[in-house]
């Protein structure tokens, strides 16, 4: 592949805490191309710079914040992936936020940002056309993620809230939250990267940009961009828009309950008789705004007020997990939670399932300091407070759920895999999420390989399930190199194969030179680096698996999967990577895919 | 014989909540309950399809007693009286 243009998508700015020090670098040809940004960059680089064994609050660690490089040039790019060995997991995890930060940084000129080694005292970074540098901030010390962005209102602000400080292994990272926001916020919650920028004396990267598009798609045939602009856009508005319902993914919830599929009470059910309480007609009742990202025309970021109880925007995910999980169908008191965390900067998947996890045990006698029921929200947000200050029982549960059952010699309660807490799908109905979730990349995660949508269609055979999650997880973590958007192509009515053709074409203008198939490839590649990554901090096939939970059948329908059925499910899977039977990326796929030299 | 067929989300809305189907025979394979419901049910079509490789689905779910039809031969599978077939849709969003 020749490149012509990426500009400037080959400037990182490196910013060494323990040294004080910013420095701009330039990343070689052969890496770009290979792995075009986003998290294609970001993993390359954690695979090179983070050593195995690295503990990751030491400042050995790294932290990457990346943009993709049609950010900006192209509509909806606007998702910044936040990736680094994972305190929670200890693992690989990448973590993807909207909001403005991916397009500030691309306007600063740089297509990502490493932070490395540990700061004596807690700084923010700046980055604007006059100065790129490093401030003390000791006035922002255990100020909320809204308080931070108020201060810096108006830039575009990456940062952490009191969670994150503490080190808990849970806390997230946060995109331009303020009240009242203009621009959707945006959180990369999943793996406790947070706190991996609390371990740095980070306190938040403020940054206001000043390039324009014209200099970042230099050399860009300007008909051609047009063209697919054009085009994209009015698949946006025939395909996207019409599926994303009142926004927030909460349309998933009246599919979830009515397949059966929604995690209540620790996942020990999958529905509930209120669960149109908490359904998007519900949400739809109280909605007062949507807002959107910076450039993108879908308007996924939904704003609720009911009485005196407001939020700036509330997931699916957030919904079913402290929701029907907890036994709270209240919208009022899913606002409250959902605000606390935000606010708290921890992740709402992985609270959910702990606070599940916890009153499961309570309501077996099996914990002694809180007396938890099921719904009892005065006692949840107590609880909260508690791992987020880590006092008491919550310094233990600030490590996550896997750390914590361990201690209360309870795991086969905790619903987590690597380590980290599942999101809200029960699997024992959709088998192929289960292969999805024991072979994602970053530990349980949906996001990799979403194998119930109806965007593919496939042969009702195992060896059509287990290609269709290769497929799906290549293809993602070739639309993250860029960054795409999860909510489009998986909230597309049809499928979306012309997007993805017109996505490669995009990046074509800035001069790479990729077809269908390479892109692909270029997902492949990705994804072996990562779990090679994984294999160097220990990885084998016993942590490709399951909770204990979902391997025995589901009281309310008796829907399993079985350790036969899985383990025979995953010898397909490790067969059709090019992996060992152990789950080692095989020589000949490592060389197949351009990854020898760097291994 | 009689095989119980239940629907979920939007297919329990288009079909029904549950179907008692009446087949001849003491046993029938899992491609020719799909030809059935398929004649009763076309709107069916949208999300399972017969073809010449076979049952074909659009993120379209099968249980047999509580296990995905996947490990018990897939289309192939024989359905036998008395059981039951779970058929969960496909999942927006994600």
């Amino acid at each position: 592949m020749v490149c012509v243009v990426i500009y400037p998508g080959q400037t990182i700015l490196r910013v060494d805490l323990s040294r004080d020090k910013i420095e701009e670098e330039e990343l070689p040809d052969f890496v770009v191309e290979r792995f075009v940004g986003g998290k294609g960059l970001a993993s390359y680089l954690m695979y090179r710079e983070i050593k195995p064994g690295t503990d990751p609050f030491s400042p050995e660690n790294k932290l990457y914040v990346f943009a993709g490089p049609l950010a900006f040039v192209y509509p909806t790019f606007v998702r910044a992936v936040v990736a680094s060995k994972s305190p929670l997991t200890g693992l690989f995890c990448d973590s993807y936020a909207g909001g403005s930060f991916a397009i500030e940084l691309r306007r600063a000129g740089y297509i990502g940002i490493v932070v490395e080694g540990k700061s004596d005292k807690l700084k923010c970074l700046k980055i604007t056309k006059e100065e790129r540098k490093l401030f003390e901030c000791e006035s922002l010390r255990g100020r909320t993620t809204y308080e931070v962005g108020e201060v810096f209102r108006d830039y575009s602000v990456l940062t952490i809230g009191p969670a994150a400080e503490n080190l808990v292994r849970f806390a997230g990272v946060y995109i331009d939250w303020r009240r009242n926001p203009v621009t959707r916020p945006g959180v990369a919650g999943r793996g406790g990267l947070g706190a991996v920028l609390g371990s740095k004396n980070l306190k938040a990267i403020v940054l206001k940009g000043w390039l324009s598009v014209d200099d970042l798609a230099r050399g860009v045939d300007k008909s051609v961009q047009r063209d697919l602009i054009n085009r994209y856009l009015k698949i946006i508005e025939e395909d996207v828009i019409p599926g994303i319902g009142i926004g927030g993914n909460l349309p998933v919830f009246k599919v979830s309950a009515e397949a059966r599929i929604l995690p209540t009470k620790n996942f020990q059910l999958g529905s509930h008789e209120l669960w149109r309480e908490l359904a998007d007609d519900a949400w739809a009742r109280i909605l007062v705004n949507r807002i959107t990202c910076p450039t993108c025309p879908v308007k996924c970021g939904t704003m609720f007020r009911e009485g005196c109880f407001f939020t700036e925007r509330i997931e699916y995910e957030t919904v079913a997990m402290n929701g029907p999980n907890i036994l709270v169908m209240d919208r009022r008191a899913l606002m409250l939670i959902n605000n606390t965390l935000n606010a708290l900067g921890m992740d709402t998947i992985t609270t959910g399932s702990i606070l599940a996890f916890i009153t499961e045990l309570s309501e077996r006698g099996l914990l002694k300091e809180y007396r938890v029921s099921w719904g009892d929200v005065d006692t949840y947000i107590k609880i909260i407070y508690d791992i987020a200050y880590r006092r008491g029982l919550g310094d233990l549960l600030a490590e996550g759920v896997a750390k914590a059952a361990r201690a209360l010699n309870a795991e086969e309660y905790a619903i987590h895999i690597k380590g980290l807490e599942i999101p809200a799908y029960d699997p024992r109905g959709v088998v192929g999420m289960a292969l999805a979730y024991a072979t994602a990349d970053r530990g349980g995660d949906h996001l990799r390989a979403w194998t119930v949508g109806a965007e593919v269609t496939s042969k009702l055979t195992l060896e059509d399930l287990v290609n269709l999650t290769k497929y799906l997880q290549d293809r993602n973590a070739a639309l993250w190199t860029l960054i795409a958007c999860d909510n489009i192509p998986s909230n597309a009515i049809r499928p979306p194969d012309e997007m993805i053709r017109i996505y490669i074409k995009m990046l074509n203008t800035l001069g790479f030179n990729y077809d269908e198939e390479s892109f692909l490839k270029l997902g492949e590649r990705v994804y072996n680096l990562t779990r090679m990554f994984n294999v160097r901090e220990g990885v084998r096939r016993k942590d490709d698996t399951l909770p204990p939970r979902f391997l025995k059948p589901r009281e309310d329908t008796g829907w399993a999967i079985t350790r036969e059925d899985f383990e025979k499910m995953l010898d397909l899977y490790y067969a059709r990577r090019g992996w060992s039977p152990g789950g080692v990326p095989l020589r000949e796929t490592l060389e197949r895919l351009g990854l020898q030299d760097l291994l | 014989m009689t095989v119980i067929v239940r629907f979920y989300g939007v297919l329990r809305d288009i079909i029904s909540e549950k179907l008692e189907l009446e087949v001849s025979g003491g046993e029938i394979p899992f491609t020719d309950l799909v030809g059935e419901l398929l004649r009763r049910h076309p709107v069916l079509g949208k999300y399972i399809m017969l073809t010449e490789r076979g049952v074909e689905v659009r993120g379209v779910t099968v249980l047999v007693n509580g296990r995905h039809i996947v490990f018990l031969g897939g289309d192939k599978a024989l359905i036998r009286s008395g059981d039951i077939i779970d058929i969960l849709p496909p999942l927006h969003g994600g």
